[in-house]
């Protein structure tokens, strides 16, 4: 029993095995590339360049923020692009540059870099930039009119605000095939629902998100929409719905598992994501917005600190 | 990853697709002529105009002049708003002056119209739209069936 190996540590000096953030942030964007390319084959060459657009002004924010506050330069980590990427999933194509420029700055500086840079984030740095332009253009996420003079061969009416104000019976023409081949109306890399579910997958199998926090989001969306629509069919769509609509996917596997703003261990973890799910769906049932998404995200990083109090117990204690 | 090496991809990514978004930009295409689908701001809340379905052959099928209905023989048709928009000065919208139709001062000209019969965008909207839905007992006649709450 005493000779029994638990653990080894040998002497230094180490060896470093090669693996640096930059990877995990180009596995990232690899990940997200199905989503992001039917979306482009979707809406053309403006939803490239808002694409475009996101990544490399996310990129020269980092740099720029670097230079002022004597930092070195940290856009070698791929931390911005990959900020900037997720922030131009989920904007609609006829996004404004402006708009563009001014989302990516607050991501980066505001999201990120005045919290002390990558790790030190207390909120995804994506869901920051989406809150307060939520907040200050709400036009720019109505997607009926964003998009209104796209004519695509499958519904152009955005799903959760056809369901907010009409109820189900305005959303029977949408099959939950559409819903997971990206044949819907948002954001220009957040409606492939099998793709995103691809690239949640890939990350997660590679080991650069915790599927803890994934699935219990799901669940969490698909348990609290079951049960509204158990109460109130006609008005409160069924779980796949919620779950195949608007930003749920995305945050699922790309916002809500931020590093720096989720929870290190395993129960928290579940709690963390059982809470943003669950949250996504009262907002989008109860409250004023069509989709939770966000403010869930937001509302799950805030109580994350909470969550990481439950640890587990300290050996010989 | 500070090395000037390492920061060359960086760079040369944020370089390129800088000028990609720009390329993309610039040429966007502008919107088409003929709206696909229109959104009426409206202080009830928001309404999307299915334009495309309305006149397409395999939608309603309803002319132009039916809704553009004004002037009666104009090769383009002239939005709605265009008239039924009175500037607080009483004085017919410019448009209309424009088109010698109406004098200036509000004078009717050649047509018989004063600028106290204008209807209001609003009413025009609602006369048109209510009005054909009833007609052909096709459509919603409800506020809340048009008019969205929740707009995002």
């Amino acid at each position: 029993m005493l000779n029994q190996k638990k653990f080894i540590v040998s002497h230094a000096p180490f060896c470093h095995d090669g693996s640096r953030i930059s990877e995990r942030s180009y596995h990232t964007m690899f990940a997200a590339l199905p989503a992001i390319i039917l979306g482009i084959c979707q809406y053309g060459a403006p939803a490239m360049g808002v694409v475009a657009l996101a990544i490399s002004s996310a990129m020269l924010w980092e740099l720029a923020f670097n230079r002022v506050a004597k930092q070195p330069v940290s856009i070698g980590d791929g931390n911005a692009a990959v900020i900037g990427l997720l922030f131009g999933m989920l904007m609609p194509a006829t996004m404004p540059w402006w708009g563009v420029v001014i989302g990516t700055m607050l991501a980066i500086v505001v999201g990120k870099q005045i919290f002390g840079g990558i790790g030190g984030n207390p909120f995804s740095p994506v869901a920051v930039a989406i809150a307060i332009m939520m907040l200050s253009w709400k036009g720019f996420f109505d997607f009926d009119e964003m998009l209104c003079s796209y004519e695509l061969d499958f519904a152009m009416i955005y799903p959760l605000t056809a369901l907010k104000n009409f109820g189900t019976d305005a959303i029977s023409a949408i099959s939950t095939g559409d819903l997971l081949m990206g044949r819907q109306v948002g954001g220009i890399g957040s409606t492939f629902g099998l793709g995103l579910i691809i690239g949640g997958l890939y990350l997660i199998i590679r080991g650069f998100i915790r599927w803890e926090i994934s699935v219990s989001f799901l669940v969490g969306v698909f348990v609290t929409a079951l049960l509204f629509n158990i109460s109130d069919s006609a008005k409160y769509a069924g779980p796949v719905f919620h779950i195949f609509t608007g930003y749920t996917l995305v945050g699922a596997f790309f916002l809500a598992t931020d590093d720096s703003s989720s929870p290190v261990n395993c129960i928290p973890m579940f709690l963390y994501g059982l809470l943003g799910g669950v949250m996504t769906v009262l907002i989008r049932n109860l409250g004023v917005y069509a989709d939770g998404v966000i403010f869930a995200i937001l509302v799950i990083n805030l109580v994350n600190p909470i969550f990481d109090k439950i640890r587990p117990k300290a050996l010989g204690k | 990853m500070n090395s000037k090496k390492d920061l060359l991809l960086p760079y040369c990514l944020a370089g390129i697709l800088l000028v990609v978004s720009v390329l993309c930009y610039a040429g966007a295409a502008e919107p088409p002529e003929e709206p696909v689908r229109q959104m009426f701001e409206c202080v009830a809340g928001k309404v999307l105009f299915t334009h495309n379905i309305h006149t397409s052959e395999s939608g309603y099928d309803i002319a132009c002049a039916d809704c553009h209905h004004h002037p009666e023989d104009a090769e383009d048709s002239l939005a709605c708003g265009k008239c039924h928009n009175l500037p607080e000065d009483g004085n017919f919208p410019q448009v209309c002056s424009s088109q010698a139709c109406h004098g200036p001062d509000g004078d009717a000209g050649e047509i018989e119209i004063e600028v106290s019969d204008m209807v209001k965008k609003a009413d025009a909207l609602h006369d048109q739209c209510i009005g054909c839905h009833k007609e052909n007992e096709a459509g919603p006649e409800e506020c809340a069936s048009c008019h969205v709450k929740y707009s995002f």
